[in-house]
């Protein structure tokens, strides 16, 4: 099998051993492979930037973060048993979790956009957040 | 342990103070789904108080961990050990912060750190969080003798308790709190410490308090019930019919009846009023104006901050056998900050960050910061300027006027150097030299890197001084104030223009105003058809394209930048407000707009009277303007997107607050 190399350089030595008439027929069949191949791009974009978009907008389902709500709620006023807090420490740690990977998609975003970061950031900034 | 009794306004302050970063794992709010909780460090359940100093920002993991615990078993040894301190207030031992090697820098004060364009780290005092209350106590006893009175203090003694509110007005503007305010900034309600505790307060007639505390007039005696006490069985008259009744009653002095068993919020608003409404508040001691001495330096209405940003490496540490220095950045206010020292010159000698060699002549190559244990220099102006012979140790002023940062005992043996707060005292007429102190301040090792504030240093280095072996508070004669040299200073309880007194037209249009928060930022809007966009600011909404907020932005470095990142659409974090738009400068650029106001309504003719808009009628025009814009129609029934308000009764509404707002004292 050939390396990315020797097949660009068996494509560049093709296109020399071309007469020139030949040339117009080659351009436009190859302008059609470098389009076909652009919309391959574009569509791997959007699907990445669909997927990335679903990990930053990922939450609990309404049931859970209504429960969730709760045990939060009731820590703040010490109003916890053992028990519950318990159930607080794992919804924590599923928390943290969905955070992490959601800060990776974050930054892959900003990438894939060619923007700051922080722009991203302020975007996808929760609406619920309280300061 | 967190709380949900934590007020928006204290969750703000905390979130700013920790950069929006949980103060225990720092990672970063803007990445969490779920908000931060405000943390008690020291848990409500073993009598941890809401206050700004046992409150931390916290995130759900390290909140949920933590729990109501101060206490861990250490997995590695066994033993019980106490759970990392945020804040480091109650640390068994000062802190220290090996911030890079062979760079140790110390303070008893919480502290930021702040990278260099070299990657190089820098520890800041935090005056986001330190309070009066939390510096260190006096080192030395000390007295003064000021034209009213003579002042002693102990070693030993905080700051706070000899500290007036006269000597924080120049530098602080802390006569411009309410309690309300205090309350807000300092994360305390002040409105629940007896009557008392409120000495200021106290010491005011009930006619003086009738002119102050808003509505207080109208109220029914039995509503207010220190003065129910005061007069007795009148509780069905109104405070204005017993001062027609019986005048006498309007020089008779709260304090006396007891007030132990009263709370500041048995007077009705009294904590509405500021602090320099007050009879004699200059000479309130700090302490005893219940809150203040718990608000932190940058939350006053001037806030503590940095005076420049140059920063400095310490390259050796000198002791006093040093003679002939005269390349120093040291000195004072009345000297300059470049003072020649002669002999018993201690100092520490300064270098680039970079460390290029002394070959090479860089801005803070070779200079030397001469100790002010050994050297004073001339201090203290107007009448209070012949305090202590004139003198005050040398030093430099990183942080503005409030105190002076001063080199104290450079070791060469340890190769470290301590450095002292000196803070002075304040009148109508002037100020004394820096002599209150020393306040214990950093301590810092050869290498450490430290800010030395604004390049205001001379190339070559001019001025006398005077060498001394003893600290300024250790000197036994103090001198008595020289009236001759009185100066012109004097302060007002605001301007007056064209018969109306700028501060209270500002207070009434506060009032109808239903944003508070200096600290509040608007949504993104557009205006002149998309030529001016941005986002309102602070308290007075000013967009940032607002000639009047914007001069007060430009002038500070950065400002320009700060204006268009407003305008594009970015939102400010509080600390960027606090830095580039401060609560004072929101003050500053409102009067300067309704002077401006002010002074063009008065050459406009009052169509009701054919005659020029004076009185009244040029307080409801000047109001119908900062209502509707310069280019609002006369009386107007056009009313705000609400409906509520129209120009008219706007302009209405804040001739009543005016005038009811007491008289003006300028």
């Amino acid at each position: 099998m050939m390396s990315p190399i020797h097949i660009r350089q068996r494509a560049q030595q093709l296109l020399e051993q071309l007469p020139t008439q030949s040339l117009p027929k080659a351009i436009e069949f190859l302008e059609v492979l470098v389009q076909e191949s652009s919309q391959r791009t574009e569509m791997n974009l959007q699907t990445r930037e669909t997927d990335l978009l679903a990990v930053i907008q990922r939450r609990f389902p309404p049931n859970e973060q209504a429960r969730l709500n709760d045990l939060r709620q009731r820590n703040e006023t010490g109003t916890l048993s053992e028990l519950e807090h318990q159930e607080l420490l794992k919804y924590v740690e599923r928390i943290e979790l969905q955070d992490a990977e959601r800060a990776a998609a974050l930054i892959e975003l900003a990438q894939l956009r060619q923007v700051p970061l922080e722009r991203v950031l302020d975007e996808f900034l929760p609406a619920d957040r309280v300061a | 342990m967190s709380s949900a009794r934590i007020p928006a306004s204290i969750r703000r302050v905390v979130a700013a103070r920790a950069r929006n970063y949980c103060e225990y794992c720092r990672c970063s709010d803007r990445f969490a789904t779920e908000s931060f909780y405000v943390e008690h460090i020291q848990p409500q359940s073993a009598d941890g108080a809401s206050v700004l100093e046992n409150l931390a920002w916290s995130c759900m993991d390290c909140n949920g961990h933590k729990h109501a615990k101060t206490q861990a078993t250490d997995p590695e040894t066994g033993e019980t050990v106490a759970l990392f301190h945020p804040l480091c207030l109650v640390c068994s031992l000062w802190m220290i912060s090996t911030i890079d090697s062979g760079q140790t820098t110390e303070t008893a004060l919480p502290t930021q750190i702040e990278t260099t364009h070299t990657g190089q780290s820098l520890l800041l005092p935090d005056w986001s969080v330190i309070s009066l209350s939390m510096l260190p106590p006096i080192q030395t006893n000390g007295q003064a003798k000021l034209s009213d009175r003579s002042i002693r203090w102990n070693a030993g003694q905080p700051i706070n308790e000899v500290l007036r509110l006269g000597d924080l007005a120049s530098s602080l503007h802390a006569e411009e709190l309410t309690l309300n305010l205090i309350a807000e900034r300092s994360g305390i309600a002040p409105q629940d410490a007896a009557l008392s505790q409120f000495e200021l307060a106290t010491q005011q007639t009930i006619g003086h308090l009738a002119e102050i505390v808003p509505n207080l007039v109208e109220r029914k005696i039995s509503e207010v019930p220190p003065i129910r006490e005061l007069v007795g069985d009148k509780s069905e008259q109104t405070i204005a019919q017993l001062l027609v009744s019986d005048p006498a009653i309007a020089s008779r002095l709260l304090k006396s009846i007891n007030l132990d068993t009263y709370s500041v919020s048995s007077i009705p608003y009294l904590d509405a009023v500021p602090l320099k409404d007050f009879q004699n508040w200059q000479t309130a001691i700090v302490n005893q104006i219940p809150g203040l001495s718990q608000v932190p330096l940058n939350a006053f209405p001037q806030p503590l901050n940095l005076i420049g940003s140059t920063i400095a490496r310490i390259d050796m540490i000198y002791g006093a056998k040093e003679i002939k220095r005269n390349r120093t950045i040291s000195g004072s206010y009345q000297q300059g900050f470049s003072v020649a020292c002669t002999d018993n010159c201690a100092y520490i000698e300064l270098d680039d960050l970079e460390n290029t060699g002394r070959n090479q002549r860089n801005r803070s190559e070779g200079l030397q910061w001469i100790s002010g244990k050994y050297q004073t220099v001339d201090g203290g102006e107007g009448c209070l300027a012949g305090i202590n012979g004139g003198k005050e140790p040398t030093g430099r002023h990183p942080f503005g006027s409030l105190f002076k940062v001063v080199v104290m005992e450079p070791s060469e043996q340890s190769d470290q150097v301590d450095t002292a707060l000196y803070f002075r005292f304040s009148s109508v007429c002037g100020s004394s030299p820096y002599i209150l102190g020393p306040v214990p301040f950093f301590q810092y090792s050869a290498n450490s890197l430290m800010l030395i504030g604004a390049p205001d240093w001379q190339a070559t280095s001019t001025g006398q001084s005077t060498p001394t072996t003893s600290t300024p508070a250790e000197q036994a004669a103090f001198e008595s104030t020289d009236s001759s040299k009185r100066t012109s200073l004097t302060r007002c309880a605001g301007q007056t223009v064209q018969g109306i007194n700028l501060d209270r037209v500002a207070q009434a249009l506060a009032a109808l105003e239903s944003q508070q928060d200096y600290m509040a930022v608007g949504m993104y809007t557009c205006a002149d058809d998309g030529k001016n966009c941005g986002r309102a600011l602070g308290k007075y909404q000013f967009m940032p394209y607002n000639e009047y907020a914007a001069s007060v932005i430009q002038a500070k470095p950065g400002g320009e930048e700060f204006l268009q990142r407003v305008q594009q659409g970015n939102a400010p974090s509080d600390r960027d407000l606090m830095q580039f738009f401060p609560p004072a400068d929101q003050d500053q650029a409102f009067q300067n707009a309704i002077l401006d106001k002010i002074n063009a309504s008065a050459e406009e003719l009052d169509p009701r009277t054919g005659q020029r808009f004076k009185g009244d009628r040029l307080i409801e025009r000047v109001a119908q303007k900062h209502f509707g814009g310069d280019a609002a129609a006369i009386d107007s029934q056009s009313s705000d997107a609400l409906g509520e308000l129209s120009l008219l009764t706007y302009g209405i509404k804040t001739r009543n607050f005016y005038n009811a707002n007491s008289q003006s004292r300028c």
